[in-house]
């Protein structure tokens, strides 16, 4: 099938810094993607290509099988996009942003999502708080029924209610076959509603997996404490020690668990707890290992 | 490419009323106080004369008729001069303003291609820098009316379309220019450079005959405005010289917009 998104060999750079280094991806159709990366990782960069804001220096970006740069403004009709900054008139309200777009694309939506998202759309963007001007610029980017939504940092500056608002009108927006692509800083945003992952890290992707791979990978964390002093534990492959003190021991465990399980049940434990590794850790885990 | 345009005036409708006005007043002033210097006309030439000369002013300077003297007073040093920072502002405003904001970003986020949103922006400049013109020429024709003053309708057509032509090539090469640029204030600077160079130059032209080449750099010496307004004409060149830098800043600027990166 035909990738939602294809980014192959991306090359930018700004004067004499190179931001994009060789950047492949691929985005599959009906999946959420959760695209992640520190600040200055080319986040806002590979999405600005995407757009066809910024042109790259070498390489291709191919949506839907058409080329980003040659066919932007007929793929714009089929795109959705929230950008990470305003870019929403100070002096107009919500009304006449929605009637502005409605104008240009077709597939209009009505007035009674500003009621579903709680916002005025009578107030000027100028008057509007940061949290309100994310959801004006939401539901902006729904405007023309889009095949695929390009959302950076959708649910910045919204509370938990309105974010799992979001996240329905996503997950539905995905049931119907349509593919979004989400830069989040928001770790468990990205574990909770994405169904595919790509990690960028200085200029290219230092991962592309599905979600359900990330958590086949198994990682736990183990908290124990002893009766006891922490005895010495032998080194087994793919244990890492966390933390160590008196009686308190944290490990950190990649693959199977069974090894240190029957090497903590020799010793008498007053507590032991595992659990799985966040997608934040292993994020983390990522860049440290990676650089 | 309409709602873009319309996008356009509504974002600078408040802004262009305001100086219309200004300008309305300005010249309903000029105009309304004619009929008091008229008596003293000649009186008033052989003491300030010299005065429009070293102010760039080529030609017969009289205060004999309404058309010498609009075309002294009004036309031939505070309008060219107004007409240019509005004309600008515009230019300023519209792209490189916009990506200052990032609202530019809002265009091109939609399914308009870059060179309708540049064409837009350039129509909704024009039809901008037309009401501008209808509100300097049309008081003075009412004011004429109203004062009992007699004039020829001929010579304002003639001014009118010789002051559309002169703020469309201010505001085109500013437009080009704001299409190479991410904030308006170097656009401003870069356009009032060239416009007091400009102005520097048919003065120092006009003052020095050893330098009177120099007139050929500057857009005031094609604004002719006595010839415009008392014998009603435009030189060939005067059009050749506003359009074909209209048409030369319009592709340059269609090129540039088209190709460039728009970090928004």
């Amino acid at each position: 099938m035909l990738p939602a998104i294809s980014i192959k060999n991306v090359k930018k750079s700004f004067g004499s810094k190179q931001v994009l280094k060789n950047l492949n991806l691929e985005v599959n159709k009906g999946t959420i993607f959760g695209f992640l990366g520190p600040n200055g990782a080319g986040k806002t960069t590979t999405i600005r290509c995407l757009m066809d804001f910024i042109r790259p220096d070498a390489g291709s970006i191919t949506i839907f099988g058409n080329k980003a740069n040659t066919n932007s403004s007929n793929l714009k009709k089929i795109i959705g996009y929230l950008p990470a900054e305003n870019q929403l008139i100070n002096n107009w309200n919500g009304k006449e942003h929605l009637k502005f777009y409605n104008s240009i694309k077709k597939g209009k939506i009505k007035y009674k999502i500003f009621e579903e998202l709680e916002i005025n759309p009578n107030i000027p963007v100028k008057e509007l708080s940061s949290g309100n001007r994310q959801k004006l610029g939401f539901i902006l980017s729904l405007v023309g029924m889009p095949e695929l939504l390009i959302l950076d940092e959708p649910t910045r500056g919204l509370d938990p209610i309105l974010q799992n608002k979001v996240y329905k009108i996503l997950q539905d927006f995905v049931i119907e076959g349509k593919t979004v692509f989400i830069s989040s800083h928001n770790l468990d945003e990205v574990e909770r509603i994405c169904s595919d992952v790509g990690i960028i890290r200085d200029g290219h992707i230092v991962a592309d997996m599905n979600m359900s791979s990330i958590k086949a990978i198994k990682t736990h964390i183990i908290d124990a404490t002893f009766y006891n002093k922490v005895p010495d534990i032998p080194k087994i492959p793919g244990l890492t020690i966390l933390a160590k003190n008196d009686n308190k021991l944290s490990l950190k465990v990649q693959g199977n668990i069974n090894g240190i399980i029957q090497i903590l049940a020799k010793y008498d434990l007053s507590n032991l707890e595992i659990n799985h590794a966040t997608l934040e850790e292993i994020f983390m885990d990522y860049y440290k290992i990676k650089s | 490419m309409i709602q873009s345009l319309y996008r356009d005036l509504r974002l600078r409708r408040n802004v262009i009323i305001i100086y219309c006005l200004i300008i309305l007043a300005l010249v309903s002033l000029y105009t309304a106080i004619y009929p008091s210097i008229q008596p003293h006309a000649a009186q008033l030439m052989s003491s300030v004369g010299n005065i429009y000369k070293y102010l760039g002013i080529e030609g017969k300077t009289s205060f004999s008729n309404l058309a010498n003297y609009t075309s002294i007073e009004t036309f031939g040093f505070t309008w060219p001069i107004l007409a240019s920072i509005f004309a600008i502002g515009l230019a300023g405003a519209t792209i490189a303003g916009e990506i200052e904001k990032g609202t530019l970003g809002m265009l091109l986020s939609l399914p308009i291609p870059r060179w309708k949103i540049f064409l837009s922006k350039y129509l909704s400049g024009l039809l901008s820098i037309l009401l501008l013109v209808i509100f300097s020429v049309l008081p003075i024709i009412l004011a004429a009316l109203l004062l009992n003053i007699n004039f020829h309708t001929t010579g304002f057509i003639y001014i009118a379309i010789l002051c559309l032509l002169f703020s469309f090539a201010i505001f085109s090469l500013g437009l080009m220019f704001s299409a190479l640029m991410n904030e308006k204030s170097h656009l401003y600077g870069v356009m009032g450079t060239i416009v007091l160079l400009m102005y520097i130059a048919n003065t120092i032209a006009g003052l020095k005959p050893s330098l009177n080449n120099l007139k050929y750099i500057s857009f005031f010496h094609f604004f002719n405005s006595q010839k415009a307004l008392v014998n009603n004409h435009i030189s060939l060149i005067s059009w050749a010289t506003f359009t074909g830098i209209s048409i030369v800043s319009l592709l340059i600027g269609l090129i540039v917009i088209s190709k460039r990166d728009i970090v928004i």
